[in-house]
């Protein structure tokens, strides 16, 4: 455990400009006091990491939904992070939607239907600030992290929660907590194997069975009853004149969404780009019906899906060809890694070997009755478990370097789930006995594993274990 | 699959295989996930209900389009195993057109007239096992010793093609396939395990025989050659898990479960808390599907996986150092370039220090492989047996 006795607090008088508002050095007093931690209360120049720390105070008091940051210009909230990488090479690194001559005019109103986590909607508003977006999706746990999304990438974005299809009606989704994108009204064994080909081109010398293991721990379902509406009924009490992008990704029930809208709303849509999973002729279906509303159409395909039978569809009023530059959506300072790297940079000297996983970023520092900074309540954070990209304790340091070891996965973080991250149970076994010995018997009973597998849960219990 | 005939018999094989997981499971009832539900979802319903009812399976499985319960690894194991059976659906098309239940009820008489012949025998500390056998008993003997806990039918393929030639005989591992649970304190050593196989030669009346140790059961089938080298002409070790005290070289697959069974043989409340682990889909990761609901049978309930760790662990962690300078006979050790397993090193050694071994090092090949009894590999054992049977009578 960190002996936080020998832990003292120095603040930095330096000023720092508009990268902090304010930071202290956390020291060790034994041998050089090298500096053990920074905490930084985010300044001007970092708007996005300000309110990122604020959401994420939200949203560990949900405990469902985890800050990542799969890029230096991204951070996004998920469920879990293997999918939270999926959506970003998907929307942001693939650039899938706004291709191919699909593009946001000024002040643009755009519809994602199928929104999932929001990663779209983020993308749509990252490219173009000033656009309204209708972000729809029935499952009520991701509608939490859409909004959350918005918050944090400060979007306009309206959260309508319902699913989409070709008439009203109540009905029961399949909801797979570890793997949200492929949740929908039609999920079923297809989806299984589509989730292997994804994997497959992902997860290194992974066998056939051993993909098919993970597919099952990924595709545990839940159902959830919701409502679906028409696309037209779901705008229903939002003034929509014209709608610049309509973006539709359902998981199969794209056909419904398709077959929903009326006439009169389809004249007032001016772009679709959408996902089309080839069942029985699917794409060619979508793209005669596209085409009789009007849209010039271009099909496209995702190089990591290429197995699968799923396709990209992009439909435009005006010309469509080949064209895959993505819009500028990268902002400066927009995470708290490149936070933590400029303030480091700026610091130099003793800082320059420190690792960026040492910062830790709050809103706003303990202060005891004289205003002065509370040292003893801020070093005793750093006793407790971190928050998602905050610095490791000891605890965490020492988890981490075992599940280093025994899944072979550099970067590890506190969503993380070790079945989901290639985790047999003969591996649960070894990380068990490595904690027992590097901890002490007992601190981590296999069958409290059982419940909670992600790398904080893990973590806690062995914290309250060892108390 | 070449035809109808051929699909029923298989089929019937399937069912049979995944018996004796599923009767120490507690559901109630097995989901398989059919695409085509529309199409071939009634057709499916009745072709499982059929088998279900051939073979006596206590569960009923339930056709879906998507699975409802909560998987397990071994609920699991069993239906991507009878599941599979959909994946040639000509015969199911077949069966739609109502010409099937014959053929099965069929298959599964041959396969009642084809099983191996059960025999009840007593084992000197008053356990019952279940020995098998196969093939004409004037024939030259040999003694099957398969992995600790494995249901025979995992071995059932080396019966057929041994069986041919040879009077076959094997068992299944005390304690693990009884409908009691053992006493707490059953006997689980080695030498103990090597007993129950002198036991099964007694009872079968066999006084010499050659025997054949795959992966674990290589150890004791080394252990009763060394006790009663008379009652034995040759041996074959494939793929042996061996160890040789502290200098033992073994792969990380063989140090993670011999970890386990450490765990799970330490106490009946430990072994309940990692059978859990175990229960995980992923402790399928890296278990072929068609020996996985065989080859986890011993990890089904907290009692057998207990017991079956303790049986396990005492083979793991023999040390055959000593015995092998003892054991004149002619052996052939066989293990493979790829066997991430149990490591090739523990056979290349073995074969060294063996007096009369001949190693075989297979291009590729592990401890399950094996149980493919592959044509390669059944030639090389009825060779092996064949050219010491002439110089030993």
């Amino acid at each position: 455990m960190i002996n936080t006795a020998s832990l003292e607090i120095e603040k930095l008088n330096r000023d720092l400009g508009e990268l902090a508002e304010e930071c202290v050095l956390v020291r060790d007093r034994t041998g050089d006091r090298r500096v053990v931690a920074v905490f930084v209360v985010p300044g001007e120049a970092a708007p996005a990491v300000l309110r990122a720390t604020a959401l994420c105070e939200e949203a560990d008091a949900d405990g469902e939904l985890s800050l990542f940051e799969p890029d230096d210009d991204l951070m996004i909230f998920h469920r879990n992070r293997r999918e939270a990488d999926f959506i970003f090479r998907e929307v942001f690194r693939d650039n899938e939607y706004l291709r191919n001559g699909v593009r946001l005019p000024d002040r643009p109103t755009v519809i994602d239907v199928g929104a999932n986590i929001g990663g779209a909607s983020v993308l749509f508003g990252k490219a173009r600030p000033d656009a309204r977006i209708f972000a729809i999706e029935p499952v009520p746990h991701l509608c939490r992290a859409i909004e959350l999304n918005a918050r944090l990438h400060d979007i306009d974005v309206v959260v309508i929660p319902c699913a989409v299809g070709d008439t009203r009606r109540q009905t029961v989704v399949t909801y797979y907590p570890k793997n949200t994108a492929m949740s929908g009204l039609l999920a079923d064994q297809a989806d299984r194997e589509v989730l292997k080909a994804y994997l497959v081109g992902h997860e290194e010398a992974a066998s056939e069975a051993g993909l098919d293991a993970m597919v099952a721990e990924l595709l545990v379902g839940e159902s959830i009853e919701c409502s679906v509406k028409t696309l037209g009924q779901a705008l229903e009490g939002h003034p929509i004149d014209r709608v610049d992008l309509l973006k539709i990704d359902v998981e199969k029930a794209e056909w419904q969404v398709l077959h929903g809208i009326n006439d009169e709303l389809w004249q007032r849509i001016d772009q679709v780009v959408m996902e089309v999973h080839d069942i029985d002729g699917r794409v060619a279906d979508c793209v005669s019906l596209l085409e009789s509303k009007g849209f010039n159409l271009l099909v496209d395909r995702n190089q990591d899906l290429l197995n699968t039978n799923m396709y990209g569809v992009y439909g435009r009023r005006g010309p469509v060809g080949p064209d895959l530059s993505s819009p500028p959506w990268r902002r400066p300072l927009s995470t708290r890694r490149a936070l933590a790297g400029a303030i480091r940079d700026e610091l130099a000297g003793e800082l320059a070997d420190l690792a960026v996983e040492r910062f830790q970023f709050a809103t706003a520092l303990p202060r005891d009755a004289h205003g002065e900074i509370d040292a003893a309540a801020l070093i005793a954070r750093l006793s407790e478990g971190p928050a998602e990209g905050g610095p490791l304790s000891e605890i965490e340091e020492k988890l981490a370097s075992i599940w280093r070891r025994i899944l072979k996965v550099e970067d590890i973080s506190a969503s993380d789930d070790f079945f989901a991250l290639g985790g047999t149970s003969l591996k649960s076994v070894r990380m068990v006995l490595e904690v027992d010995e590097v901890f002490g018997e007992n601190v981590l009973p296999p069958d409290q594993l059982f419940g909670g597998s992600r790398f904080n849960e893990i973590a806690a219990i062995i914290r309250r274990n060892m108390r | 699959m070449s035809g109808p005939k051929e699909w029923a018999a298989h089929a019937v094989e399937v069912f049979g295989q995944v018996k004796p997981l599923a009767d120490r499971l507690p559901q109630d009832r097995f989901e398989v996930v059919v695409e085509d539900l529309e199409r071939l979802g009634e057709a499916s319903q009745r072709l499982f209900d059929r088998l279900a009812h051939e073979v006596g399976l206590r569960q009923a499985i339930h056709v879906c389009s998507a699975p409802q319960q909560a998987p397990s690894s071994f609920g699991l194991a069993i239906e991507r195993r009878i599941g599979g059976l959909l994946r040639d659906v000509e015969p199911l098309e077949e069966w739609a057109r109502g010409t099937g239940d014959a053929l099965l009820e069929r298959a599964a008489a041959r396969a009642r007239d084809q099983a191996p012949r059960v025999v009840r025998i007593n084992t000197r500390d008053g356990l019952t096992l279940d020995a098998f056998t196969a093939g004409d008993r004037t024939r030259p003997a040999v003694m099957l010793v398969p992995p600790c806990g494995m249901p025979v039918e995992l071995s059932q393929r080396w019966l057929r093609a041994l069986g041919e030639e040879h009077f076959v005989m094997t068992w299944q591992t005390r304690g693990l396939f009884s409908p009691r649970d053992p006493e707490a304190d059953m006997a689980s050593d080695v030498a103990t395990q090597a007993g129950d196989l002198l036991a099964v030669m007694d009872a079968l009346d066999v006084p010499t025989c050659h025997v054949m140790g795959l992966c674990g059961g290589a150890v004791i089938a080394l252990e009763a050659v060394h006790r009663r080298p008379e009652r034995f002409r040759s041996m074959s070790l494939w793929h042996g898990d061996y160890d040789f005290g502290a200098h033992s070289t073994k792969t990380d697959h063989q140090r993670d479960v011999q970890a386990l069974m450490e765990m799970g043989a330490d106490s009946q409340a430990k072994a309940t808390s990692y059978q859990k682990l175990m229960r995980r889909p992923a402790a399928l990761a890296t278990i072929p599907e068609r020996v996985a609901p065989l080859v986890i049978y011993p990890y089904a309930t907290p009692t057998l996986f207990h017991h079956y760790c303790r049986l396990n662990l005492a083979i793991m962690s023999f040390d055959v150092t000593d015995l092998l300078g003892r054991v004149p006979h002619p052996t052939l050790v066989v293990t493979s370039r790829t066997d991430t397993t149990a490591h090739p090193e523990g056979s290349h050694r073995v074969a060294r220090e063996l007096a009369r071994a001949r190693l075989v090092k297979e291009p590729s090949g592990d401890h399950l492989s094996v149980f493919d009894a592959s044509p390669r590999l059944t030639k090389l054992a009825v060779d092996f047996m064949a050219a010491q049977h002439s110089t030993y009578v």
